[in-house]
């Protein structure tokens, strides 16, 4: 009988659990209003479109314009106000609809193991670009886009090249870490830089080395230090990371911890109190929002834009692949400065990237189009 | 009692009828409040649940899809379920599906050559093996130490999620190849045969399993098999086989549908089940009995895991073919529920099965034509649960039982029996 309450007592534990996981709100306010999936069509926007192609019709049609009316779904791994990750998924979709006139729709949190079917109720439902957020879809957005073969397929951070009607995405690695590692050469003034990174994996592993390296470029005497979250979501522990670099003499910190980043900026800004000298980096996003005198704007990397890229391709009837983009493509970028660092160091930082633009051999930025 | 009155089999009937109706009435009652919650959210619950029926069996594409949920939810139900019975509340199922996923992977990435007959079995051996070591380490400390298998069972499963996350980062060693995907040289250490990542590609997860180790499809079989030569001509047959969601359709289901039938010999036939059953009642009365009791609880325990680390192979030989960080999350710890509302009878475990990857596969539906949110089908299933429980501590059935008892000893002129039977089918 013990034995029975017992068993009793744990499933209703584990009952509550599962009615408080679900009944659980949404992690991080957000400004935007975020409903579960949404499929929108607003009046304005069609209107705003049909002007746009009037204007454009002057330089013959822009193939875009096929775009409009077309319907986009997202297939996401998280909640779209995660502030990072999916975020960046969902204002690449209001992008598209809000530009091109694409209708829109998206499913969160779904699991690997359900994404093929997901994919394939949304092809059944008539949408003809579905959007895959993520490495992990890899093996069922291959399948369902066999099976679909009239049907356009994109995903992020994958790797297959040879499904003609599969868009596979990432950003090319290298370009930022040594841009920021230079930027933070010449904000150090303790010549110690510490990164805050969410997880390891080899695409930041290859932004840090680059980092380094661009740091040695502004600022030879320079030390760039990196440590693990070991997840995106743990501003407790970030802020941790972070104070204990500031403890130890660095005096820059960089921030790609997603939603940890809340942690490593109050780590910052309880730093700056003693009237110290600090100033914190961001990547990714800006979050010069978080703490305006003490955050640059730091590396962009630009979702929207990145996704436009490969919506332009397919609305342009380009085959399918692997894409790898850089800077030239417009997807990532600097942020602004905020004037947080002296104005001539802040030129040197933009003659380099000119330089690099005008002539990508000129510097020594080794761009990685592999990982 | 042999010969019973006829006025009783209505009766008895009434009293069996409650294993199923408990479970149906709980369903049901959980659809209806999650309804309430669905109009306050601003939606149709009826068009909701249309769509979430018509997202788990609408379409053979769906039915393939809903099949595929339930087959890993079998196994762990049935690990949950003969615990249970046994006295061996096992939570620790999903550390064993990990552990069972990643030993099916390994096996099914190491031995390449060996044709799929012999393949399958032994990626599924070495599944059960897996989960069979990692849960008779919580039946041997209750066995021979007296520990709560509560505690250790679920402690153990962080270690295994763990261990399965460091496996994923570790090079799986490959004669062929001497250079990692970025092309650094690499050099194969003994630690390289315990990993399962894909040396040739960056991102945490295992390679593909040949081919010859994954189920047959189920469209192969037919175009192939006996069926083919009675049928083979007809048109309607070459349709049904050439549909692309038949042939996505493996042999899981059914294989899960096997296990079913076999744990029902081994829990109601076989002597291991009755003298499980035995210490799971009444430890005490069981040692009277003759039974020992620590070896009982030491193969209840092996079974168990057996039956969840099976779980993970099926998944990875039926369905995704490789193992990934969060592989297939709680599908050992639903199993739980899916024992609780199966009544812990095989059957009634295939059924819940049933009901909870119907729920699975047609959630995304239900968010994709009405927009209500995914959360909803884990309210229902908390809520099935919640009402699966009160029902049983209603306990009507023994209390009809008692009074036909004291009807039957009455007219039978005897005082009434208390009587406590082993077996609560």
């Amino acid at each position: 009988m013990k034995k029975h309450a017992m068993f009793m007592l744990a499933t209703l534990v584990i009952v509550l659990t599962l009615v408080m996981a679900a009944c659980q709100p949404a992690p991080a306010p957000q400004p935007e209003k975020v409903v579960e999936t949404v499929v929108v069509e607003k009046q304005v926007e069609v209107e705003k479109v049909v002007e746009k192609t009037v204007v454009v019709e002057k330089e013959k049609e822009d193939p875009m314009a096929a775009l409009n009316g077309m319907k986009m779904a997202g297939v996401l791994s998280g909640p779209v106000n995660d502030g990072g990750w999916n975020t960046n998924a969902y204002k690449a979709l209001v992008n598209l609809r809000d530009k091109y006139g694409l209708e829109i729709a998206y499913t969160e949190h779904t699991k690997v193991e359900d994404a093929a079917q997901v994919m394939r109720d949304y092809a059944d439902s008539g949408y003809q670009i579905i959007f895959a957020h993520g490495y992990e879809y890899a093996d069922q957005v291959k399948q369902v886009a066999q099976e679909y073969p009239d049907l356009k397929f994109i995903q992020t951070n994958g790797s297959e090249a040879n499904i003609p009607n599969l868009y596979t995405v990432t950003f090319a690695a290298g370009e930022g870490g040594y841009i920021i590692g230079y930027t933070a050469g010449l904000t150090t003034k303790a010549n110690k830089v510490h990164w805050v990174v969410g997880t390891e994996f080899p695409l930041m592993t290859y932004e840090l080395e680059e980092s380094a390296r661009g740091c040695k470029a502004s600022n030879p005497s320079c030390e760039v230090t990196w440590s693990f979250v070991g997840s995106w979501n743990d501003p407790a522990k970030a802020k941790e990371l972070a104070k204990a670099a500031l403890d130890n003499g660095n005096d820059v910190i960089i921030g790609c911890a997603d939603a940890g980043d809340v942690g490593s900026v109050e780590a910052v800004k309880e730093f700056a109190q003693g009237e110290k000298y600090v100033r914190f980096i961001s990547w990714v996003a800006d979050r010069n929002y978080m703490a305006p005198d003490l955050v640059l704007g730091g590396w962009q990397q630009d979702v929207p834009v990145e996704i436009e890229n490969i919506v332009r391709m397919i609305a342009e009837g380009k085959p399918g692949g692997h894409f790898s983009l850089d800077m030239t493509t417009g997807s990532h970028y600097m942020n602004p400065f905020y004037g947080l660092i002296p104005v001539e160091n802040e030129q040197k930082v933009v003659d380099l990237i000119n330089k690099y633009l005008a002539d990508p051999k000129s510097v020594d930025i080794k761009v990685r189009y592999d990982l | 009692m042999t010969d019973k009155p006829k006025t009783y089999i209505w009766q008895a009937l009434l009293e069996k009828s409650f294993n199923i109706l408990i479970p149906v009435f709980a369903i049901l009652a959980a659809f209806l409040i999650s309804g309430i919650l669905i109009i306050a959210w601003g939606a149709n619950p009826l068009e909701a649940y249309k769509a979430l029926l018509a997202g788990a069996f609408g379409t053979p594409n769906a039915i393939a899809t809903t099949m595929t949920r339930l087959s890993p939810l079998v196994f762990t139900g049935l690990a949950v379920s003969y615990g249970y019975r046994s006295g061996f509340f096992n939570i620790g199922a999903e550390g064993q599906f990990f552990l069972g996923a990643l030993a099916a992977t390994w096996v099914g990435i190491t031995f390449t050559n060996l044709p799929g007959w012999v393949l399958i079995p032994l990626c599924a051996l070495a599944a059960a093996l897996a989960g069979a070591f990692l849960a008779v380490i919580p039946g041997l400390l209750k066995a021979l130490r007296g520990f709560n298998e509560v505690l250790t069972t679920l402690l153990l499963n962080y270690v295994a999620i763990q261990y399965f996350e460091w496996a994923l980062r570790i090079e799986h060693y490959r004669p062929d190849i001497n250079v990692t995907w970025d092309d650094k040289p690499i050099k194969w250490t003994f630690l390289n045969w315990i990993g399962v990542k894909d040396v040739t590609q960056p991102f945490p997860q295992s390679p593909g399993i040949v081919e010859a180790a994954e189920l047959p499809k189920l469209g192969t079989l037919l175009k192939t098999g006996l069926l083919n030569q009675l049928f083979g001509q007809a048109h309607w047959y070459e349709e049904f086989v050439a549909n692309p969601a038949v042939n996505r359709m493996t042999l899981a289901p059914i294989i899960a549908l096997v296990f079913v039938v076999i744990m029902y010999f081994v829990l109601f036939r076989m002597t291991v089940g009755f003298q499980a059953r035995a210490v799971g009642v009444n430890p005490d009365a069981a040692r009277f009995m003759g039974i020992n009791v620590p070896r009982t609880i030491i193969i209840t325990s092996l079974i168990s895991g057996a039956l969840a680390g099976l779980g993970g192979s099926i998944e990875v030989l039926g369905a995704q073919h490789r193992v990934i960080p969060n592989f297939l999350v709680n599908a050992g710890f639903d199993g739980i529920p899916v024992a609780l509302i199966g009544q812990l009878h095989p059957a009634g475990v295939f059924l819940s099965a049933l009901f909870f990857g119907a729920l699975r596969a047609g959630a995304n539906k239900m968010q994709i034509l009405t927009q209500v949110p995914i959360s909803v089908v884990y309210v229902i299933q908390a809520l099935a649960i919640l009402f699966a429980i009160a029902g049983a501590l209603l306990d009507l059935q023994s209390k009809i039982k008692i009074a036909r008892l004291a009807k039957q000893t009455e007219a039978a002129g005897e005082q009434p029996v208390a009587e406590k039977e082993v077996s609560g089918a």
